[in-house]
């Protein structure tokens, strides 16, 4: 495998609430190879923004992080003093916010909003920057002449998604992070988004994480996928590890609660049971009071990451007992 | 054979503001659909298209602005009065406004209980019977809990059992799972099921998702909204096997599959615009062909009218008989 441009280590975050300590990430590992096009997945509340949240060390007011290192490219990022940080996002990581359709600014044309974002980092000439502003919204299949001199408010939803898109490009970062960006879109609208994505990524060679609670939106798009449920990482590995040999209940769980629009729709189930409260989760394996497999052993102590085959690692006790279907 | 439900010919044009008064808008032009008796319906179609207005319709919540509506064959706004009020429910995506906050679950289920019959001495064994039947157990646990208490799994449940309660013909919901949980969907589509089946009630599912579509309806029939019309419709099997209309074939493409290697084959139908136009001011013709890639002249100028190519399989476009054949791999 490439070699790694994301280490995210032993990673702790929490948020203060008023009934105490919401730890909504829990001891994470996680490795970005270079070059990837890496996928996120789980359900709603598990964690995922989060997650991308302290990448960019962007916590709300109430949120901490308690422990753990984030290597960019060897450098751990979060001990940076804040200029620094503040230049390696965007230039080194850019990011695409969760609803980021809403945060263009309504009496900014498309031009101005480009040339603002570059300037804000560096000194450029504007036409260089229009040049290169023109080529990356052709990019993502907007017609920039149109484009440029339009306000958000004249543009779709779709199309100011991939705006947004082509604006965290503007200073050729190495890695694309997307959070959840195909929310609020049509079916039609996010297929081509995705589409788009997979050739942004082919074209500029751009490491890609993207977050999402979609598990099929994944499996076009991803080399990589990892899975996560409260709070933790249970599962990594290729995105055919993960659809075909998972060896975690969850994700087997999970992939067959999804219904589709081909193939055989009697074996698919629910997962029994609720995703634990992060307040007070549950002890061992927190999958455990949902798990057909689960033993005295899961509810007492907390099952490790373990590699089960090249690439591909698993937190389960009981992996080996484990078959997907 | 009597439809249960039948919409027929049904237009909705809401009045906008008093400036643009004359204009109106187009929620829903010339919609006929039926339901029978026990059966499954799925509407389908993306943001906008009026999916929610035709459930309000067919509950009679809203009065069309031409077209009827008939229940048991008696149109429902002529005769009006004599409880012709379809006897529907309308179950939506927010279980928790649906339900009354200082309620207890106890409090929601025995207030209609009673109205509906059941003696004060055996309402609890009544509650805690639709209770089970609806898989919120154990019951007693549940019996004093208020509507933040439950899980968004747990409450739209809840709303199942307090809208089985009349003795519905049918249930209209509207993206009943939108808000729950993937792991969790299947059990809410389960529950439905199991309405359908035990308790012969009939179902029009308003989503935008294909796959839980397909799911539910699968004994059932689809159809395909674009722009305020039905492009497609028939038997769920038969209209997902052999999809005859340019918008139908388009969304199938781009619906995501849970199977890398499928997704991955899979060829995304290019359209001329991604996005459809206003639903306010469709276009000429059939309001497809500004996107459509198999669209000719005639396309802009004459408006398709759905015809039947067999068994019940309906289609609204002029070239369904020179489309490429379909393959979604
Ligand atoms: N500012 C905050 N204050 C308190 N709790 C928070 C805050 N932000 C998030 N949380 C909680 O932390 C947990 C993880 O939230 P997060 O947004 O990371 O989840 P997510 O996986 O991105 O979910 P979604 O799919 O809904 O976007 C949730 O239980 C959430 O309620
Ligand atoms: N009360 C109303 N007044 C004016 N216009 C309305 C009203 N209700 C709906 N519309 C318009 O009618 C059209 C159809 O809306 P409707 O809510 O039925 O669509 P939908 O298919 O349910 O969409 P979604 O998938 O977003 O829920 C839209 O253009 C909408 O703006
Ligand atoms: S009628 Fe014409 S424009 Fe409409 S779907 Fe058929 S081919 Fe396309
Ligand atoms: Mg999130
Ligand atoms: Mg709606």
């Amino acid at each position: 495998m490439n070699e790694t441009i994301l280490s995210i280590q032993d990673l702790v975050v929490e948020f203060e609430v008023r009934d105490g300590n919401l730890r909504s990430v829990d001891h994470v590992f996680l490795d970005v190879p270079k070059a990837s096009f890496m996928g996120l997945i789980g359900e709603s509340g598990c964690g995922k923004t989060t997650i991308v949240q302290a990448i960019l060390n962007l916590m709300p007011e109430n949120g901490y992080i308690r422990a753990g290192k984030i290597y960019f490219d060897g450098i751990e990022i979060l001990s940076l003093p804040p200029e620094k940080l503040r230049r390696i996002r965007w230039e080194k990581i850019a990011m695409v916010f969760q609803a980021a359709q809403n945060s263009l600014n309504p009496v900014m044309r498309i031009s101005e909003h480009m040339i603002d974002t570059v300037l804000a980092h560096r000194r450029e000439s504007r036409a260089r920057i229009l040049e290169r502003a023109s080529r990356l919204l052709e990019l993502v299949r907007l017609d920039p002449d149109r484009v440029l001199v339009s306000y958000p408010h004249e543009l779709s939803g779709g199309m100011k998604q991939r705006v947004i898109i082509a604006l965290s490009l503007l200073l050729e970062p190495e890695m694309l992070i997307l959070d959840e960006p195909t929310t609020a879109l049509d079916l039609i609208s996010q297929a081509y988004l995705m589409e788009m994505l997979r050739e942004i990524h082919r074209e500029l060679g751009i490491t890609m994480l993207m977050v999402t609670h979609d598990v099929s939106n994944v499996a076009k798009v991803a080399e990589r996928v990892a899975v996560m449920y409260a709070a933790k990482i249970l599962e990594v590995g290729s995105t055919e590890d993960i659809f075909y040999r998972a060896r975690h209940p969850y994700t087997v769980g999970l992939i067959n609660a999804i219904p589709s629009i081909v193939g055989d729709l009697s074996s698919k189930k629910p997962i029994p049971g609720l995703p634990p409260s992060l307040i007070n989760p549950p002890p061992g394996c927190r999958f455990h009071p949902r798990c057909s497999l689960a033993t005295q052993l899961c509810q007492e102590e907390e099952p490790q990451m373990e590699e089960v085959e090249a690439g591909h690692s698993v937190a389960c006790h009981h992996w080996k007992k484990v078959r997907a279907k | 054979m009597t439809e249960l439900l039948q919409l027929d010919d049904v237009q909705m044009v809401f009045e906008r503001g008093w400036i643009r008064k004359r204009r109106g808008a187009w929620a829903i032009s010339g919609v006929s659909i039926a339901i029978r008796e026990g059966e499954i319906l799925a509407l389908a179609g993306e943001s906008g298209c009026g999916k929610t207005t035709l459930g309000r319709i067919a509950l009679g919540l809203l009065r069309p602005t031409a077209g009827r509506v008939l229940y048991k064959g008696k149109d429902i706004w002529r005769e009006k009065g004599d409880g012709l009020r379809p006897t529907g429910q309308l179950v939506h995506q927010d279980s928790y406004s649906a339900l009354n906050p200082v309620r207890t679950v106890y409090q929601t289920l025995s207030a209609p209980l009673r109205r509906y019959g059941v003696p004060r001495n055996k309402l609890k064994e009544e509650v805690k019977k639709l209770l089970e039947f609806v898989g919120i157990m154990p019951p007693e646990y549940f019996l004093n809990k208020y509507p933040y208490h439950l899980s968004g799994g747990m409450r739209q449940r809840l709303v199942f059992a307090r809208s089985i309660i009349p003795k519905p013909g049918f249930i209209v919901t509207d993206e009943p799972v939108s808000m729950i949980d993937a792991s969790l969907r299947l059990s809410i589509l389960d529950l439905m099921l199991k309405l359908n089946r035990e308790l012969k009630i009939a179902f029009l599912y308003i989503t935008h998702d294909l796959a839980t579509a397909r799911y539910f309806a699968q004994k059932g029939k689809i159809a395909i909204m674009y722009l305020g019309k039905i492009v497609e419709e028939g038997q769920m099997e038969m209209v997902l096997e052999q999809p005859l209309h340019p918008y139908l074939r388009a969304l199938l493409s781009a619906a995501p599959v849970p199977d890398p290697e499928i997704a991955r084959k899979k060829k995304l139908i290019q359209l001329k615009e991604a996005e459809p136009p206003s639903a306010e001011a469709p276009p000429p013709g059939c309001r497809f062909h500004p996107r459509c890639p198999y669209a000719h002249e005639v396309c802009g100028k004459e408006e398709p009218s759905l015809r039947d190519f067999g068994e019940g399989h309906r289609v609204a476009c002029h070239f369904v008989d020179t489309l490429p054949p379909w393959r979604l791999i």
